[in-house]
């Protein structure tokens, strides 16, 4: 170091210079937005975790209850086991079971087996476990008791997904001794018996100690009709389990609806759709500067623009199937609107003003003079981007009431297209336009989106057998930046909306 | 304020309790303003470096392991960022508008170090930011080149070019 730096060093390094009265105040604004920025952050990350989760979970159960359900498809075949079996039917009394032993009103003899063909699997039942001699009805204890003893709950029990107008629930009971039939239409139209009674009482009447459950729901009359001129002989087509106690008598046990038995088909437990909807969305725009100096335009920016009610429109073809368990796709347009408001103390507008002056000689002479006019220039600008995505959702539907269904889907979307046309600030704070449709202006925005996340917790409600109306409050979550690379900023867009519309059965 | 107390100060500050923050920026505000002037060319530019400069110090506050001097380590953050603030501006042309709002600052009655430091903000960006990077924040010709993207020849010859251009100024004011 020589000379002239040392002494340049001297003079300047313990200088100090003043600093404007109002720069803590922008300082501590700044720090507030680097919090709430990171508190943003968080909060996006979670729920990027949490919709992927969802969407995990989705898929997991689709293919799960899938793989189940072919389980159930196959056709139920009676087997003949011996078991031997100690069991009490009542408090006070016990009945052994023993096999090829006749049944009277104490001993219960039973051999009951049930096989799934697609697996070779034999189920078998111990009937003393079945019934549970402690319990005064034992209809749901014996539900619990299979399922535990197959170990696979979703195999057995029947889970109605479609109930209508027209559904019926029909409960079948023998319950001690005696045997009854209890049948309980859901509706009021004074149905009060699906099966042919008669037949059910007939086969079954003789059967002691045991109790007995099914339950059907079903979507149309016509399906009805079908299972009360059904024979019990084609019970197996309706994957019925049952319990062969002897030759002749006959344990209706469970009833599981099998979608790809004919004459259950059309009784709404697996369907295809279509859906048609519109969404009033509010967008939260979560912007963030990508590196500290660029807080002050992030504030100036999120000061500048505020979001507007937007909307998003589309249709969407979904398979539901017999678990509830929907897989939908369709196309769905976007708008997302917002507004600029910017003023700017410091505009400047330049002005040409020519005075013209004829001479008496005849000459004539331009005076030509040119203004800066300051002053404070108020910017209104409406903003809009638009996408179009592709929608691959996942839902879980359940029943609640006969006309109403809760459903919860997680999935994402596909951006197809995406288009914008608007003003914002840059970094130097002049409002600037940007527009996909032409290259000259501020690029900002890139060309598409890549993925999002949707959730969606909704409910329909049936107005007939084919048409429900749809209300789904959902987010959508755009993971990846709006913004290309080389823009200070990132924003990312999350979306509440509520869904409504109508979806059509076929 | 003793070593102890700043040390206090600062573990304070670094759980964002406000009033710590602002002892500190009443402690070295008024030098880190100097060395943003050193950088950039106008007070506004210098503000805006000064308060991004602040933010990312409290920023990074807990990343501080008390070992050595707290000023040097202020000092490195506000100086990095004005270097962001430089590479970055030039990426966005100025308006017309912004060169006319820039009132030119009255000097006639500031110290010799204030003239001397207004000659040294009129150097052209590369020139000066070499020359405050090497004589004030004492990197090395390797380092600069880093920081910069140039190369060490490079920032040799600027820093010669700087020199020379930075005397005949102050000769002319008659501050040399």
């Amino acid at each position: 170091m020589d000379k002239f730096d040392k002494y340049i060093k001297s003079e300047i390094e313990q200088l100090e210079s003043p600093v404007s009265s109002d720069m803590w105040n922008r300082i501590e604004a700044q720090l507030d937005v680097v919090t709430d920025s990171k508190r943003h952050g968080a909060f996006y990350y979670w729920t990027i975790g949490l919709m992927s989760l969802l969407t995990l979970a989705g898929i997991y159960y689709f293919y799960n209850f899938n793989a189940n359900s072919n389980i159930l498809h196959s056709n139920t075949t009676i087997n003949k086991q011996n078991v031997e079996q100690t069991t009490t039917f009542d408090e006070s009394e016990k009945s052994t079971i023993q096999s090829n032993d006749k049944v009277d009103n104490d001993k219960v003899e039973s051999n009951d087996i049930a096989k799934t063909n697609s697996d070779s699997k034999s189920i078998n039942k111990n009937l003393g476990s079945i019934v549970d001699p402690s319990l005064k009805t034992p209809m749901v204890k014996e539900i619990r008791t299979i399922n535990e003893i197959e170990n696979k709950p979703n195999q057995v029990s029947a889970k109605p997904n479609k109930v209508s107008a027209n559904s019926y629930s029909i409960v079948h009971s023998v319950i001690g001794q005696k045997s009854t039939l209890i049948s309980k239409p859901i509706s009021s139209n004074g149905e009060n018996s699906l099966m042919n009674p008669s037949s059910i009482l007939d086969k079954t009447s003789d059967m002691s100690s045991l109790a007995m459950f099914s339950s059907i729901k079903l979507d149309t009359n016509k399906s009805l009709e079908r299972l009360r001129n059904m024979k019990l002989s084609d019970i197996s087509l309706l994957e019925m389990k049952y319990f062969q106690l002897d030759n002749e008598k006959i344990l209706l046990e469970e009833v599981i609806t099998n979608p790809d038995c004919p004459d259950l088909r059309e009784a709404g437990d697996e369907h295809f759709f279509f859906e048609a909807h519109i969404t009033p969305i509010i967008n939260s725009i979560m912007m963030r500067a990508k590196t500290e100096e660029y807080y002050s335009y992030l504030e100036s920016r999120r000061y500048s623009e505020t979001p507007m009610l937007s909307y998003s429109l589309g249709f969407r073809a979904g398979f539901k199937n017999s678990n509830g368990i929907i897989f939908s796709t369709g196309l769905d347009y976007t708008q997302l609107n917002s507004s600029l408001n910017h003023i700017d103390s410091f505009a400047i507008r330049k002005r040409t003003v020519y005075d013209t002056l004829i001479k008496s000689d005849g000459t004539i002479e331009v005076e030509v003079k040119h203004y800066t006019i300051y002053g404070t220039n108020e910017i209104h600008a409406n903003n809009y981007m638009s996408m179009i995505d592709i929608p691959l959702l996942f839902s879980y539907e359940f029943p609640v009431t006969e006309r109403l269904n809760i459903n919860l889907t997680s999935g994402v979307f596909l951006n197809l297209n995406f288009a914008h046309e608007s003003r914002i600030l840059n970094p130097l704070g002049v409002p600037e336009w940007t527009s996909s449709s032409t290259d000259d202006t501020y690029h900002v925005y890139k060309n598409s989106l890549g993925v999002s996340m949707h959730l969606a917790v909704g409910i329909n409600y049936s107005i007939s057998n084919n048409m429900s109306i749809l209300l789904y409050p959902n987010a959508r979550l755009y993971s990846k930046s709006f913004t290309i690379g080389k823009y200070p900023l990132t924003e990312h867009h999350l979306l509440y909306g509520l869904r409504t519309g109508v979806r059509y059965l076929f | 304020m003793n070593e102890d107390d700043l040390n206090n100060v600062i573990r304070n500050a670094v759980t964002g309790d406000r009033t710590s923050q602002k002892k500190i920026f009443d402690l070295y505000s008024t030098k880190m303003m100097t060395v943003c002037l050193r950088y950039t060319k106008s007070q506004a530019d210098a503000d805006d470096v000064l308060q991004n400069g602040f933010v990312r110090v409290f920023s990074k506050l807990d990343q501080f392991r008390f070992e050595g001097s707290f000023e040097g380590w202020v000092r490195r953050i506000i100086v990095h960022s004005a270097l962001n603030f430089l590479k970055n501006k030039k990426r966005f042309v100025p308006l017309e508008t912004d060169k006319m709002i820039t009132l030119p600052k009255e000097v006639e009655d500031d110290t010799k170090a204030q003239k001397i430091l207004e000659v040294i903000k009129s150097l052209p960006d590369g020139y000066k930011s070499v020359f405050n990077m090497y004589l004030f924040e004492g990197f090395d010709h390797k380092e600069i080149g880093d920081i910069l993207g140039i190369t060490a020849s490079t920032s040799r010859s600027q820093l010669t070019k700087a020199r020379r251009l930075l005397m005949d100024k102050l000769k002319k004011q008659n501050l040399v």
